[in-house]
């Protein structure tokens, strides 16, 4: 990794080979969700069997979460703007903070989902629950990813494998947790305030 | 939804093959290119909005089932664009008969068949006759074996010896060519007639008094033709293991960057980076002139990254995952999951140098 973006490829575009297929990458990602998003949609309100959204869903508590995840993309910046100038010791902390504060969102999700299979949603209950697991399962699972990518360049940076010219390896990590936390907006927005 | 654009999704390649055989052996340049392109484009989108034809015998009602007629009519016409350019390709060159080019020609006729009784299908009051028959079974195997497969054997033709440095055998290649479409039309042909008679598909016996066991007959014995002519491909194949490998960099005369550099290709590919000036650098024109030729020995040391077993970890976990959620055996499910995200992650975090 260290070696590749040392010799950052040039491209006639003036964009970095890696940025624009990782563009792409959030393209395909956003048709991902985006039918996912549109399921939840469809099905919504058709559910035959309880428990429905309005009884379950906790507002205030989602709103925390989604508090927590605004300020790990706000740590997200701090990260990639201490790496471009050079100071690891900030980066370090923040690309921690960052990894943190989304474990804090997966410990919310995991808690929520338990409590909600205590109230007798499961997966197959009703065409809420299905909806709802799947889509906000494969968000979870996209945030998962985000904080083991989070935590591997944390260790390179101890490690001091991670430095200004790398910079790009982090700017596109950054790419993928905004896009997440953006993508959360949207489920956060849909679901859970939308009823 | 899925099942419509997969099937443009496999015809696209095969007609991206041969639009690479024909040129070559026609000794002209492809007709129409922009038009071929901008077809393959308009197939591709167009894909993805025909997917309700195949329930229009389940009551969609008639709104429904008028726009994905349409759709899917529409479709037709990229399709037959492209045919026209890659018989407008074949008009007037100097045909050379290869087996490529063979599998090339028949790939043309014989999608042509299936996309006409495409079109029948389209048309959403006779679908409702055809649904489950074999006359369906019939177009289907002519647009993905007339069409995928034979023009994948071109493509297999063409470029094996920049595959693996070695010549398949042009003798036995046609033998394999005539018994394949001597076959194919054998087996497929008759379930045209087999399946308006009312053959249904997907059943393993019926009344002998539906008058289809003649018809079927056929079908089975050109289904062992089939057989027998893959055979013979694969002894072609496998004969060439036993070849020095002396092929030349461009044994058909192509015009495309690959002929360019030796059979099988080394690993750093290209010695230095050639300057293209057309869309057929190795053939020369008043425009174009001939292009520069490549330094046989790279003019420094050239980087290649080393091999790894990572990306086959990854692609090991996947079918365990699967057989484990189509089991319902949730553990097996996390064990296979498990080896694809070490597999990607190892593999995403591999040092560049091994």
């Amino acid at each position: 990794m260290a070696h590749e973006t040392t010799h950052a490829h040039r491209t006639s575009m003036g964009l970095d080979s890696r940025k624009m297929a990782f563009w792409a990458f959030i393209g395909s990602e956003c048709l991902l969700f985006g039918s996912l998003i549109s399921t939840y949609l469809i099905y919504k309100g058709r559910s035959l069997t309880g428990p429905y959204p309005h009884e379950i869903l906790n507002i205030p508590f989602t709103s925390f979460s989604t508090f927590d995840l605004l300020m790990s993309s706000l740590a997200m910046v701090l990260a990639l703007a201490a790496v471009q100038r050079g100071d690891m010791k900030q980066g370090k902390i923040w690309l921690l903070v960052t990894a943190l504060l989304g474990l804090v969102f997966l410990g919310g999700q995991f808690w929520e989902f338990s409590h909600f299979l205590h109230e007798g949603l499961g997966l197959t209950t009703n065409l809420f629950g299905s909806t709802f697991y799947v889509l906000t399962g494969t968000h979870g699972a996209h945030v998962t990813v985000g904080v083991i990518w989070l935590l591997t360049l944390w260790v390179q940076a101890l490690r001091g494998k991670l430095g200004p010219a790398n910079a790009m390896t982090v700017e596109i990590t950054g790419l993928y947790w905004h896009f997440v936390d953006v993508v959360w907006i949207v489920i956060f927005t849909v679901v859970y305030l939308i009823q | 939804m899925f099942g419509h654009p997969e099937v443009y999704i496999l015809i696209l390649p095969a007609m991206g093959i041969i639009s690479e055989v024909l040129p070559t052996f026609s000794k002209k340049p492809l007709f129409g290119y922009t038009v071929v392109v901008y077809s393959g484009v308009v197939i591709a989108f167009l894909g993805w909005s025909v997917w309700a034809h195949h329930m229009f015998s389940s009551g969609l009602g008639p709104i429904a089932d008028s726009v994905f007629a349409g759709t899917t009519m529409l479709i037709a016409i990229p399709t037959g664009v492209k045919i026209f350019n890659w018989i407008g390709t074949m008009w007037g060159g100097q045909l050379r008969f290869t087996t490529s080019m063979l599998f090339a020609i028949g790939f043309i006729a014989m999608f042509i068949i299936g996309g006409l009784s495409g079109v029948s299908h389209a048309a959403a009051p006779a679908d409702l006759q055809q649904t489950d028959t074999y006359y369906v079974v019939a177009h289907i195997h002519y647009v993905l074996f007339g069409g995928t497969i034979m023009g994948l054997f071109a493509g297999m033709y063409y470029w094996w010896p920049k595959l693996t440095g070695r010549m398949l055998s042009e003798s036995l290649g046609k033998v394999h060519f005539w018994l394949t479409l001597i076959g194919m039309n054998l087996a497929f042909f008759p379930m045209h007639f087999s399946g308006l008679l009312g053959m249904p598909r997907r059943i393993y016996t019926y009344s002998s008094a539906l008058g289809v066991s003649r018809y079927n007959q056929l079908s089975t014995i050109g289904a062992l033709v089939i057989g027998i002519a893959t055979l013979v491909f694969f002894w072609n194949m496998l004969r060439t293991r036993r070849q020095p490998a002396t092929a030349p960099h461009n044994p058909w005369g192509g015009a495309t960057l690959e002929w360019a550099i030796p059979s099988p290709p080394p690993v750093y590919n290209f010695t230095k980076i050639p300057i293209v000036e057309g869309r057929l650098p190795l053939w020369h024109t008043e425009r174009h002139p001939r292009m520069a030729p490549l330094p046989a020995e790279p003019p420094e040391p050239i980087h290649v990254p080393g091999g790894s077993w990572w990306p086959m970890t990854a692609a090991f976990g996947l079918p365990i995952m699967a057989i484990g959620a189509l089991s319902h055996m949730i553990p097996i499910v996390l064990v296979g999951a498990a080896v694809l995200i070490v597999g990607i992650y190892r593999w995403a975090y591999e040092p560049f140098e091994m």
